[in-house]
This record gives structure tokens, C-alpha cells and sequence, in this order.
């Protein structure tokens, strides 16, 4: 019997015995099931800064994990030896949900991140985790493009803490040609996020040539402010040739500052530039007195002034999760 | 020259109507079937796996407690 999986927008046909896109949601006898539930391929402490988050839990570590598979094929992954791959080929641990808190908080962690891939494909897992790391008192942190559909996402959203999604592009050229998938589904992701009150990071990787125009910049800023807030933290990310995008070059400096400088144009107030050290690249200021409020190089931070939430100067609220 | 004979060459109504029936039914009929088919196995949650499919291997604690190398 086929089944049709209609947990993302690809709503894939599964016949019996192959699995949808993704790789790892698989037709067994006519029933779906997700086959890497409870098997991590990778399991990491890193600190939060490099999901990138920097509004949430900053200087803290986040327990990071991952299972194979991606519903997402973008030619320029940078975690493709895992998220383009089949469950058969990789290596993965048992690690059952009841047990993430308690290895997170042997780390010391005080959240954990369903990263790497993408936690839309290993939704129960993530689901089923997040509920234990709650009742463990640790928040909850995903880090996905946001290509789902929005009754599943509704209710992944109500047991997570936090949303890193990337918005590769504001075209559904982009996305088709270079990923696979559509825009207006992470559009809807990005709007429900938002509407349920979850803190959330958007990120946008520039790569020369494909996405990087002052109109298309301005363009995916002018969105955010409208649709999500000027308060919303934009990170903007330095492509490094990959996988199957290795005849493009490095972004150079010039177009990470040039974006930013278009995105506090467009009015929003927490923009950073990743993957590049440049000055005040990863800083925080204040948006109402310009206070230095977080110092930050290469995911360490040096410096947090932040109290309850808000500048020890002005006393204006920061958006965030904060410590 | 002498013209063919109209009733020939022209459709009736009628066997237009009959054929337009006998090639909706081609298409609809199967289609019907399969939206059926479909209709009934739409899945939003998986069954949660047993078995991972590929080498299980313990978790190793030390590489845990490094910053992983993967993107994210
Ligand atoms: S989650 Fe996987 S199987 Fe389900 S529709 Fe998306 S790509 Fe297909
Ligand atoms: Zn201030």
C-alpha cells in the first residue's frame, strides 16, 4: 500500500519499502516509520553561539544533536557527508529521549539543539526529546530551515524554547534551483514561530552571484521587519565553497558589511555577520542608547552586560532568552 | 468531383457524448482508485523505529563532550 507522508511540503508517496525524500521515513508493511528514532549520527556540546543563537542562553552550551537524512538537497551543504546520506551508510548511537537530559546536564548544558541535518525529518524524535528535556527543566533548540508543514510545526513549536531558520533566499528561483524546495512554506514557518511566541534567530547564508544583490538583501530585510519585527536578530553567514557548489567564490568581506549595513537600513536592529571575523561582526548593542551590551568572538563570549533582560544604561527591554 | 457524404465525416451528438463518457471514464476511473487509496493513507506522525537500519555503534563520550564539526 502506498502511503503519502504529509508532514512537509514535499508530501512524498512512500510504495512499500522505499523511503520519501528525506531518506529516513520509510514504508515497513504499509505502516510509516521514522528509522532513525533514537539513533544520533553525531552528538556534540557546543556552545549556543554557534547554532548561531546569540539572543538566547548566551555563553552557555547547547547539547547538540543530529540523525542522517534532509528533506532540503542544497548543492552548497555544508553537513552533507550526513544529511544527503542513507541511514545504511552512517554510523549512529542509541540514545532514547529520557536519556538527553541527563547526558545534557552531565555536559553541563542548559539546552539542547536538534542541529545539522534538519530535526523536520526526525520530527518524533525531536518531539518525543523535547518533552524530556523540558521536564528536565532545559529548554529546547531547533535548528532547521523551516520547510514543514504548518500543523505539524504548530505543534513542534509548542514544545521547543527557541527557532534558528535559515531563509536562504526571498525567491522560490533560489530555492528550487539551488535546494529543492519551495519559499512559501518557510515563509508560513517563519509567521507561525512567530505567532506562538517563540524566541527566534533567522539566518542568511550570502552566496556570491546566487542571492547576494543590494535589491534582494533589502528585499528579504524589508520582509522580516514586516512580517516578524525589527527586533528579530539576522545573521548574516559567509558561503565557503562545498559539496556540489565548488565553482563559486568565498563571500568577500565587503558583501557581508555592505548587507548589514542594507538590513539596519531596513530598520532591523540586531544584525551580525557569521563565519567572518570582521569589527563588531558578532556584537551586540543596544538599540536605544548604543551600549555595547554582549562582546562576542568566535562563538566565545567576552563581555555580557545584559541584566534581567535589559541595558544596564537605558533600561530598554533586549529581545531575548536570557540567563 | 463528388463531396462526401456529411453523416459520415461529421460526429452525432450522440456518439460525441458517448465518447466523451467512455474517455472520462478511462481517466476517472483510475484516478478515483488511486485518490482513494491515497485518501486513506495520508501520514503526518511515523511509528516510532526499533531497529536503525544502518551500524549501531555505543555513544562515544568522549567526542561528546567536543564541539561537534558539522555546521549548526
Ligand atoms: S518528511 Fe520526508 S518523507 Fe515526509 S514528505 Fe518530507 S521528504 Fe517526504
Ligand atoms: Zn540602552
Amino acid at each position: 500500500m502506498i502511503i503519502r507522508c504529509d508532514l512537509c511540503p514535499k508530501r512524498c508517496m512512500i510504495e512499500p519499502g522505499q523511503s520519501g525524500e528525506c531518506r529516513i521515513r520509510v514504508n515497513l508493511d504499509g505502516r510509516l516509520v521514522a528509522v532513525t528514532y533514537g539513533h544520533p549520527c553525531t552528538v556534540h556540546v557546543d556552545p549556543i553561539e554557534k547554532k548561531p543563537f546569540f539572543h538566547f542562553l548566551p555563553g552557555t552550551t547547547s547539547l547538540s544533536l543530529a540523525t542522517v537524512g534532509c528533506n532540503l538537497h542544497c548543492k552548497n551543504c555544508q553537513n552533507w557527508e550526513i544529511s544527503q546520506q542513507n541511514p545504511e551508510e552512517v554510523p549512529a548511537s542509541p540514545l532514547s529521549p529520557a536519556e538527553i537530559p541527563k547526558l545534557a546536564a552531565a555536559h553541563g548544558c542548559r539546552s539542547v539543539s536538534y542541529t545539522y541535518t534538519d530535526p523536520v525529518v526526525y520530527y518524533e524524535y525531536t518531539a518525543d526529546s523535547s518533552l524530556c528535556v523540558r521536564e528536565a527543566g532545559l529548554k529546547n533548540a531547533l535548528v532547521t530551515a523551516g520547510y514543514i508543514n504548518r500543523e505539524p510545526w504548530t505543534e513542534l513549536c509548542r514544545k521547543v524554547d527557541a527557532v534558528r531558520i535559515d531563509l536562504k533566499a526571498l525567491t522560490d528561483k533560489f530555492y528550487q534551483d539551488i535546494c529543492g524546495a519551495t519559499l512559501q512554506p518557510v515563509l508560513d514557518s517563519l509567521i507561525t514561530t512567530r505567532s506562538l511566541g517563540v524566541h527566534i534567530e533567522v539566518i542568511n547564508l550570502l552566496i556570491p552571484t546566487l542571492n547576494d544583490s543590494d535589491r534582494e538583501i533589502r528585499a528579504l530585510c524589508q520582509w522580516i521587519v514586516q512580517n516578524l519585527g525589527r527586533e528579530i536578530p539576522l545573521h548574516f553567514s559567509r558561503f565557503f565553497p562545498n559539496y556540489q557548489m565548488k565553482n563559486l567564490p568565498p563571500t568577500p568581506a565587503s558583501a557581508l558589511i555592505r548587507a548589514r549595513e542594507i538590513a539596519r537600513s531596513a530598520g532591523l536592529y540586531y544584525v551580525y555577520l557569521g563565519n567572518i571575523l570582521v569589527p563588531d561582526g558578532e556584537n551586540t548593542f543596544c538599540p536605544e542608547c548604543g551600549d555595547l551590551l554582549i562582546e562576542r568572538r568566535a562563538f566565545e563570549v567576552l563581555k555580557n552586560t545584559i541584566e534581567n533582560g535589559r541595558c544596564p544604561r537605558c533600561n530598554r527591554q533586549i529581545y531575548g532568552v536570557w540567563l | 468531383m463528388q463531396s462526401p457524404d456529411i453523416r459520415r465525416v461529421v460526429m452525432s451528438r450522440r456518439g460525441f457524448l458517448l465518447r466523451i463518457t467512455a474517455l472520462c471514464a478511462v481517466i476517472a476511473v483510475p484516478m478515483a482508485r488511486w485518490i482513494r487509496q491515497t485518501e486513506d493513507t495520508r501520514v503526518v506522525q511515523a511509528l516510532r523505529g526499533r531497529y536503525y537500519p544502518g551500524p549501531v555503534r555505543p555513544l562515544d563520550q568522549e567526542s561528546v563532550s567536543r564541539p561537534g564539526k558539522w555546521a549548526g
